[in-house]
């Protein structure tokens, strides 16, 4: 009666265990989607930095001392285009881990309705070669480990970035030279375009706040996961 | 000798993909037989027969499963099953994974 008992209690600590993983597995999900919004929107911004540059006096005729700059768009307009570039390089390793995790939950579904017996082809299984929660959780810590790198060489671009922003933006600006953008020929557009710029500056700030935050707990989770690796290759002789 | 940090990372992907398999023959396993069939356990893992050897040895030793012998038909076939303490450790991994409270 007690063995039953606690059998059933092993079962029911299973379950609450793998719907735990897969809660963690949706809310890493909800991540990769705000990883995607964001430099889609950035891409947006510097592509229409760079359509614009012809327009921007860049190639006119006027030969004013510090006048505006080639330099002065392309800067921002590349800096920001390897930083997004990134970014959705991170989105690219997340959906191809998504595509892994779905076919766990399908499988998952599936054998949740059939027992396992013992004639049963177990090709298909949601603890198979490809997906199990243990290998989703490995595939999360690999992409992980590779993403945090980049995203240190992204924080270094971003304070290029922000060098050159604020010399340009006002430091220039207050200081004589040319004005901060040149006069354009449809200075509506131009406007819109500052507005996104500086829009995509303060976006910018909140994402990285965002990103140092989950780095900040995946230091910790990794330092945990380590000293657990650990432990179990000690205790098994490994 | 002090394995490198790759090594150790692999052995626990191996442990634990054998825990979650026994575990997850615990849930969905028939009720007539207790555990899961060595073959199916090295099928489920995707290991090699001589890998999968080693390491149930190992987790055998260390207390993370047992095993017995059953009959099956004319034959005899090895059921592995996972102890309090194995898993404690598949549980353990999964809390940190998941990031979930202790």
């Amino acid at each position: 009666m007690s063995n039953g008992t606690s059998s059933k209690n092993d079962i029911h600590k299973y379950v609450n265990l793998e719907k735990g993983g897969l809660d963690y597995v949706k809310r890493e999900k909800n991540y990769l989607k705000l990883s995607i919004i964001y430099p889609i929107f950035s891409l947006f911004v510097q592509l229409l930095n760079l359509l614009l540059l012809p327009y921007n006096g860049i190639l006119s005729s006027d030969h004013r001392p510090d006048q505006f700059f080639f330099f002065d768009m392309f800067s921002p307009a590349s800096i920001l285009l390897v930083i997004s570039s990134f970014f959705l390089a991170k989105a690219i390793f997340l959906i191809h881990w998504k595509r892994k995790v779905e076919n766990y939950e399908k499988l998952s579904a599936k054998f949740s309705n059939e027992s396992i017996s013992i004639d049963k082809d177990v090709q298909d299984s949601p603890a198979g070669s490809n997906s199990s929660l243990t290998k989703i959780f490995y595939d999360i810590v690999r992409n992980m480990e590779v993403i945090r790198k980049i995203f240190i060489i992204v924080n270094a671009f971003f304070c290029y970035y922000v060098i050159w922003f604020i010399q340009f933006t006002f430091i220039r600006g207050q200081f004589g030279g040319a004005p901060p953008m040149p006069p354009p020929s449809d200075s509506e557009n131009f406007s819109i375009i500052q507005v996104l710029n500086y829009l995509n500056v303060v976006v910018m700030i909140f994402y990285l706040v965002y990103e140092w935050k989950h780095f900040y707990r995946w230091n910790k989770k990794l330092t945990k996961l380590r000293d657990f690796e650990k432990k179990i290759s000690k205790e098994l002789d490994l | 000798m002090k394995l490198s940090e790759t090594k150790y990372r692999s052995n626990n992907v191996i442990i634990q993909t054998i825990l979650e398999c026994i575990l997850r023959a615990e849930k969905y396993g028939s009720y007539s037989r207790k555990g899961i069939v060595k073959s199916q356990l090295i099928k489920y893992c995707a290991l090699k027969a001589t890998t999968a050897d080693k390491y149930l040895k190992k987790m055998e030793s260390a207390g993370y499963i047992i095993s017995h012998v059953e009959p099956w038909g004319e034959r005899e076939i090895i059921l592995y099953e996972s102890t309090p303490k194995g898993k404690e450790r598949y549980e353990w991994f999964v809390k940190i994974n998941a990031e979930l409270k202790e």
